[in-house]
């Protein structure tokens, strides 16, 4: 582990280089037959206090990096530093996850009061009275209900159960929460009431958010910065207002052009489309790994090395039509 | 029917067929309402789609979307009743038909395709994908092993499977939610019916994916000439798609227009409240969150379901029941101040 005074100032956790990988198990004896990388040489600081969205899709990685910053994953490669250090007990405490889907992190047979309670009397922070009044000070903070307190998960609604995620991960008076998908299984009326929740609780506790979305316009409301990830690597990263306005890489280009927009005039016919296979994770394409779905891709895409380059205020993968070698 | 042959492909800025097309009527449902045993999930459902046309149907969840689906094709499961109200298939009364009897028609599967929500209810698990494939296939007289084995495979690319070859002889558990919801598409459409309802189709795929299903979905739909019923509680999938949107909350629908009127100027409170919670993009602005959530079938609140939500509620909205109906201007919705609303508007 780096000392801690490698952080860059203002920073909260430093990532130089990253890369988790899964081993592919088969036969009976689940011999390790090879490596899926998950996530590859990643880098980027999270400064305290900030919203960086990491987008990209379906298994490009974005849970597995959250995950090694809760120290879930064990990194193959590359280092994770963090401001006050990295111990799995510290990290325990001030960095919580909140997940899509609350009804799966929440055991249904307790109460939401002894739910929210629980990493108070883990990490033995109060006990008794002390500890109920604790809870009951969370669920007002979320917006819920005192009556909650006795109620079990499946009496609330999908918008409910995540308010006690949030308040669940809040108890711990976390630094850092990865809110992996927190909004997405929610209807737009419920989300907008957890996003502006999370925006005054952020403002209050100077919180920081690792924003896990494939929704861009969600994003560009509530990030501060966002990284696009591609198959398991960083392809654009850089404040949310300048990506999303003037994308540079080809891939932020596509990803932005296929998302739907609340204009009936932008009908499905007009929308630009990928073509190409998808490529397996198991086994990405050499080079630079969007070439088999790049409008813009040449052949000597296969060999380019992949490295960030900066573009004004923002950083791009290495890009043969932006003429980066 | 071939892809292509029943009409020519209409330009990309056609206009949506409105009320006043041609076009017959593919299904009609009147008033319709569904109970569980003794709970009414849906109360009062009316809709119709035509040919060529795509409807929308969006709202909240809970709202009673997959059911007004699931009674239309007749799979309401254990409990579930059709207690009011018609469905008319091709002016057809199959209302009350027995499952056997809609089998025998050949209404599931060959005239009325469906993209189920859940995939696991769709996809048959004691069969490969190729096998589900070819069974969809031969309902449109394709035969011959090699024949319905290519076909089946450009479906699978056809909808962003990776090795689409490999994935034929995959049963659906070896799959991922994404790639099983991607199969199921492959089949609803591989029968080319001339219903499709699509029960939220996309919502599992990432935007490019999406894109390239939704796409396709839209090309059949124009070259089969089908009637398409998109289920979602997406705003982009609707602005993308829907020729015509029907709103529906608590088990009522409540706002019917073309796609431009519900998206431009939503006339019922609770459609310009669905639309006001939507994110803008517009950095660090907070979103208007409508509060509250959707009532279910126990706690339903009397006079207008949507009052204790309303922004718009007047006393009298807690006591007298709106009906849906066709205001001055045109739009047809349920709210007991749509001619005071619209007025104070203009
Ligand atoms: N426990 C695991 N063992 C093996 N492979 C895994 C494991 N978890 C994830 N993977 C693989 O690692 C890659 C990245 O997965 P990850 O869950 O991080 O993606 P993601 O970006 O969060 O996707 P999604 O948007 O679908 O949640 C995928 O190819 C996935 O199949
Ligand atoms: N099998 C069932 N038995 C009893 N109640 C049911 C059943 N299926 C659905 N319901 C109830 O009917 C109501 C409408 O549910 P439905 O699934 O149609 O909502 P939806 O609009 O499709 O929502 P979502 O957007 O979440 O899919 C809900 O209150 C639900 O709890
Ligand atoms: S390097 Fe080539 S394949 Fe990759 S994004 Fe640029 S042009 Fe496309
Ligand atoms: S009837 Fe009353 S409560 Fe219902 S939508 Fe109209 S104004 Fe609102
Ligand atoms: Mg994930
Ligand atoms: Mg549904």
């Amino acid at each position: 582990m780096t000392p801690e005074s490698a952080l860059p100032d203002g920073a909260l956790f430093s990532l130089r280089d990253v890369s988790v990988r899964y081993p592919i198990r088969r036969g009976f004896f689940q011999r390790v037959v090879g490596h899926v990388g998950a996530v590859e040489q990643v880098s980027f600081d999270l400064m305290r206090g900030e919203t960086l969205a990491l987008v990209g899709e379906s298994g490009c990685g974005k849970s597995t990096l959250g995950r090694a910053m809760l120290r879930l994953e064990d990194v193959s490669e590359g280092t994770i530093t963090a401001n006050g250090g990295m111990s799995r007990r510290e990290i325990a405490r001030r960095v919580q996850v909140v997940f899509q889907d609350p009804l799966g992190s929440l055991d249904p047979r307790w109460r939401i009061g002894d739910l929210i309670g629980e990493g108070l009397d883990v990490h033995g922070i109060v006990r008794g009275a002390a500890r109920n009044d604790r809870v009951r000070e969370l669920l007002s903070q979320v917006e819920l209900p005192a009556s909650a307190f006795y109620k079990f998960p499946h009496q609330l609604s999908g918008g409910q159960q995540q308010r006690v995620a949030i308040a669940r991960a809040l108890a711990m008076r976390p630094e850092l929460i990865v809110l992996d998908e927190a909004t997405s299984a929610l209807d737009v009326s419920v989300q907008a009431q957890i996003l502006n929740l999370l925006k005054d609780l952020q403002a209050e506790y100077n919180l920081t958010y690792l924003f896990i979305s494939h929704d861009l316009t969600v994003v560009g409301q509530f990030a501060d910065r966002v990284a696009v990830m591609y198959l398991g690597r960083i392809m654009e990263t850089g404040s949310t207002t300048e990506v999303l306005a003037s994308p540079r890489h080809p891939y932020t280009r596509a990803l932005l052009a296929s998302s739907l927009k609340v204009d009936p005039d932008a009908r499905i016919e007009t929308i630009p489309l990928l073509t190409g296979d998808v490529p397996s994770p198991r086994n990405p394409p050499s080079g630079c790994r969007f070439r088999t779905r790049c409008p813009l891709a040449q052949p000597d895409c296969a060999s380019l090395d992949h490295r960030m380059v900066m573009a004004g205020s923002r950083q791009t993968a290495a890009c043969r039509a932006n003429n980066e070698h | 029917m071939t892809p292509g042959s029943a009409t020519p492909m209409t330009p990309m800025s056609a206009p949506s067929y409105g009320q006043g097309s041609a076009e017959p009527t593919v299904l009609a449902v009147e008033a319709l309402a569904v109970r569980y045993g003794d709970m009414e999930v849906c109360s009062d459902v009316s809709l119709s789609v035509r040919r060529g046309e795509a409807l929308a149907l969006i709202g909240e969840s809970g709202s009673g979307k997959s059911v007004t689906v699931l009674a239309v094709t007749g799979l309401l499961g254990r409990g579930g009743a059709i207690s009011r109200g018609s469905v008319v298939l091709d002016g057809e009364e199959i209302t009350r038909l027995s499952e056997k009897e809609r089998r025998r028609r050949g209404l599931f599967g060959r005239r009325i395709g469906v993209i189920f929500q859940n995939p696991s209810r769709a996809l048959d698990p004691v069969f490969t994908v190729g096998q589900q494939l070819n069974e969809a296939l031969s309902l449109t007289g394709l035969n011959g092993r090699e024949a319905l084995r290519s076909k089946a495979a450009e479906w699978l690319r056809h909808v962003g499977l990776p090795d689409p070859e490999e994935a034929l002889d995959r049963y659906p558990h070896q799959l991922s939610g994404g790639q099983r919801q991607r199969a199921m598409i492959a089949i609803a459409l591989a029968s080319e019916p001339e219903l499709l309802i699509a029960d939220e189709p996309t919502t599992a795929l990432d935007v490019t994916i999406q894109a390239q299903v939704l796409n396709l979905i839209r090309r059949l739909q124009r070259e089969l000439n089908l009637a398409l019923i998109i289920v979602t509680h997406d705003f982009g999938v609707v602005a993308a798609m829907a020729d015509r949107v029907s709103v529906m909350y608590a088990g009522e629908v409540v706002e019917t227009g073309s796609v431009t009127e519900i998206i431009r100027d939503p006339r019922h409170p609770y459609t310009r409240a669905l639309l006001g919670s939507l994110p803008t993009g517009q950095p660090g602005a907070r979103i208007e969150a409508l509060p509250g959530s959707v009532p279910s079938a126990g706690t339903m609140p009397t006079g207008c379901r949507f009052h204790p939500r309303c922004p718009a509620a007047v006393a009298e909205c807690a006591g007298e029941e709106p009906r849906l109906e066709p205001a001055s201007y045109g739009r047809v919705l349920r709210c007991l101040r749509a001619e005071e609303l619209a007025a104070y508007d203009a």
